[in-house]
Formats: structure tokens, C-alpha cells, sequence
């Protein structure tokens, strides 16, 4: 074994062997839960916001959206990034995908706080990682009101082809209740940077 | 007493029990998390019990799969990753300078791993996660790329990547003495 991987593995081994006992995780999983349903009672007047902006894009508001956008997506949501969109982070993505809205429904990553979103569904033209098929939802913050070419536009919408890439919101499996992620995750699609993030994605 | 975890989960009908699989694999999990947090004790404990919440809750699916620990270490790396990106984070990674670590000295062999150490918790959470696995958990690139969702390519990419960042800021060998 090379010298160097040999040095990571003593290193993860030491590390290791400092690793405390674990307490009572039955005791711990079994609070969590009870906090949980807690916050589930509580939700739905949480998801009352988000149930609002799918009606509205439902039945209106009747701005078209953006044609012909560049780069990051802006959608509505509050907060800062924590981490910034590059080819360096790219790959932290449990998934990402080129696709074309098709339609928007209840969020599916569950409730919780946090941003309020909606779920798109897409029709998918090319999987770069985490996903198969032809079809996904994933969890987008809300489109907003942009002005784009000197015309009030929605920034997405149904017709509008993205990028995006993201990650299952509570862990686990790429899709499990899937985030696209903000912050130049999820940007207009584009053949260039399309082929970076297939280059990326290997 | 309180209701036993179990009553409704697994039962005794031969299936593990979701408590016994906690008691067999919780000390084994902590561990995992607690490599891949850099010695996190917090942030470890806090990873295995979002891991086996989400087991929990789909316990019957679970337990009635191949393995119930690797299913566990999914969900765990998959947090990890995912908490990774949350974080607020002044890590960048590690650049190598040209000229490696300085002088030789009589300690270089320890300067060099505690460098690699550095470097090792400097990696983004997905590298890392790929370098525990591989060397921490004894896993081949087909059970990572399974565990994390990630192509194999993917893997040997992230791995590649890694290892020559590691590399790049050990000392040269040969180097002259004095």
C-alpha cells in the first residue's frame, strides 16, 4: 500500500480507537421521535404558506416565465448560503439533473421550518447523479417575480429548463424527500455548463 | 417502565429486534461517525441518532434487508454529507505549496502525519465521507458508491482527487539533509 493511504489509515484508526461509548441511543431515538410528532401536530399551520404559493401557481398568477435566463434561479425563501455554488462544491450534490418543469404540486420533503417550498416535477433529459428515469419531484424554493428583458416574468415555471441539483432533505437516499439546493444549485440551463456538469459527474 | 421500542417493530418472530440491532451496532456506528466528524463528539452522536431515527421509522423495511448496518451507514454518511454543506464553513482545501512542508527535521515523520491529519479534516464532507469508507470501514469502491449514491467512477474520482492532495504536501522523499 502506498505510503500515503497507509498514513490515512493509521490516522482514521487512531481516531477511532479515542471514539466514546455510546449512551442510551434506544432512550435518544425514542425522544427525537416523541419531538417529532410534536412538531408534525404542529406543522400543519406551517404548511399553510407553502400550500398558498401552490395555489397561486396553480390559478395565477398569469406572468409568463423567464425565457431565455442566465445563470442562478432566483426564488424565494429567506436566509444566507452556507455554501456557494462552484465546480468544487458541485460534487457535494446527492443529485443533480437537466430537466424541464412540467408542473408543481404539495412540497415532498416534509414540513419542519425552513424555506418554503413547493414541489416541481420535471421531465428529465439527462441524469448526472442520483437519479434515473424520465420523471422526478423535487422540493424548489417558490419562483418569484423577476424582471427579465423589461418584462415582469416569474424566474421559473412550467416550460422553463434547469439544472439543479440537490440532496435528500433528512438524509438518506438521494431522492428521499429531495432539495434542490439554492445559491447557484439550481440554475437556467445552459449546453455549456450542462457539459461541465456532466465533466464533474464523470 | 416505559413501552419497549420493540413491541411494535421486528417483534420476536426470529426478525432482529430494532433494540437488539441498536445494542449489536450502536458502539460500531459511533464510532464511523465519530471518524468522519474529525472527533466531533457531538456532531457523531448526533449523526448515528438521525440514522437510526430514519431506521426506526422504516424498521420492518429495514430489518427485513441484506443489512440493516450498511443501510445505517448510508443514512449516516448521507446526514454527514448533507450537514457538511449547512455548516458554515472557513475549510478550504488544503493547496499543496510548491516547496512541501518546510525543512526536514528529526521529527518530520510526526510533522507529516499530523499534516495529513490537518488535511484530512480540511477535505469536503463527500471526500472525506469516500476516505473513510475506503480506509476506515474497509470498504470496496462498489459498496461506497451503493452506501452513498454515487457512481463507482464517482468514487475512484473523489478518492483520486483526495489521496493527490495528500500526497502533493508530504514531504519529498530524498530530500537532502541539513
Amino acid at each position: 500500500m502506498a505510503d500515503v493511504e497507509r498514513t490515512v489509515r493509521d490516522e482514521l484508526a487512531v481516531l477511532a480507537a479515542t471514539a466514546p461509548e455510546p449512551g442510551d441511543l434506544v432512550g435518544a431515538v425514542r425522544r427525537r421521535l416523541r419531538r417529532r410528532r410534536r412538531a408534525l401536530v404542529a406543522g400543519p399551520l406551517a404548511g399553510v404558506a407553502a400550500v398558498s404559493v401552490v395555489v397561486a401557481l396553480v390559478t395565477g398568477p398569469s406572468l409568463p416565465p423567464v425565457v431565455g435566463g442566465v445563470g442562478e434561479v432566483a426564488a424565494g425563501g429567506a436566509g444566507s448560503c452556507h455554501e456557494m455554488y462552484s465546480t468544487e462544491t458541485l460534487p457535494d450534490a446527492q443529485f443533480a439533473f437537466d430537466g424541464t418543469v412540467t408542473g408543481f404540486g404539495r412540497p415532498v420533503s416534509g414540513g419542519g421550518g425552513g424555506p418554503s417550498y413547493v414541489g416541481v416535477k420535471f421531465t428529465v433529459h439527462r441524469w448526472f447523479e442520483g437519479g434515473s428515469g424520465d420523471a422526478v419531484t423535487v422540493d424548489l424554493q417558490a419562483p418569484v417575480t423577476v424582471v427579465w428583458a423589461s418584462e415582469e416574468s416569474m424566474s421559473y415555471g412550467v416550460g422553463t429548463r434547469l439544472l439543479v441539483a440537490g440532496a435528500a432533505r433528512w438524509g438518506g437516499a438521494p431522492l428521499d424527500k429531495p432539495v434542490a439546493w439554492p445559491c447557484g444549485f439550481t440554475r437556467y440551463w445552459d449546453a455549456q455548463t450542462a457539459a461541465t456538469w456532466a465533466q464533474v459527474f464523470g | 417502565m416505559s413501552r419497549p421500542l420493540q413491541r411494535r417493530r421486528g417483534g420476536r418472530d426470529g426478525g432482529v429486534t430494532f433494540e437488539e440491532f441498536v445494542a449489536a451496532s450502536g458502539s460500531r456506528l459511533l464510532r464511523l461517525a465519530y471518524v468522519l466528524t474529525s472527533g466531533d463528539a457531538g456532531r457523531a452522536e448526533d449523526l448515528v441518532q438521525t440514522a437510526l431515527l430514519d431506521m426506526y421509522r422504516h424498521w420492518r423495511r429495514v430489518a427485513a434487508a441484506d443489512s440493516p448496518e450498511a443501510y445505517a451507514r448510508r443514512v449516516l454518511v448521507n446526514a454527514f454529507i448533507s450537514a457538511g454543506r449547512r455548516r458554515s464553513s472557513s475549510e478550504r482545501p488544503f493547496e499543496a505549496t510548491p516547496d512541501g512542508l518546510g525543512a526536514p527535521d528529526p521529527a518530520e515523520g510526526v510533522a507529516a502525519r499530523a499534516e495529513v491529519r490537518a488535511l484530512l479534516e480540511s477535505l469536503a464532507p463527500r471526500a472525506r465521507a469516500v476516505l473513510v469508507l475506503r480506509y476506515y470501514a474497509d470498504l470496496d469502491d462498489a459498496a461506497i458508491s451503493a452506501e452513498m449514491g454515487i457512481a463507482a467512477s464517482t468514487v475512484r474520482a473523489t478518492a483520486s482527487r483526495a489521496l493527490a492532495t495528500l500526497r502533493a504536501a508530504q514531504p519529498a522523499g530524498g530530500r537532502a539533509d541539513g
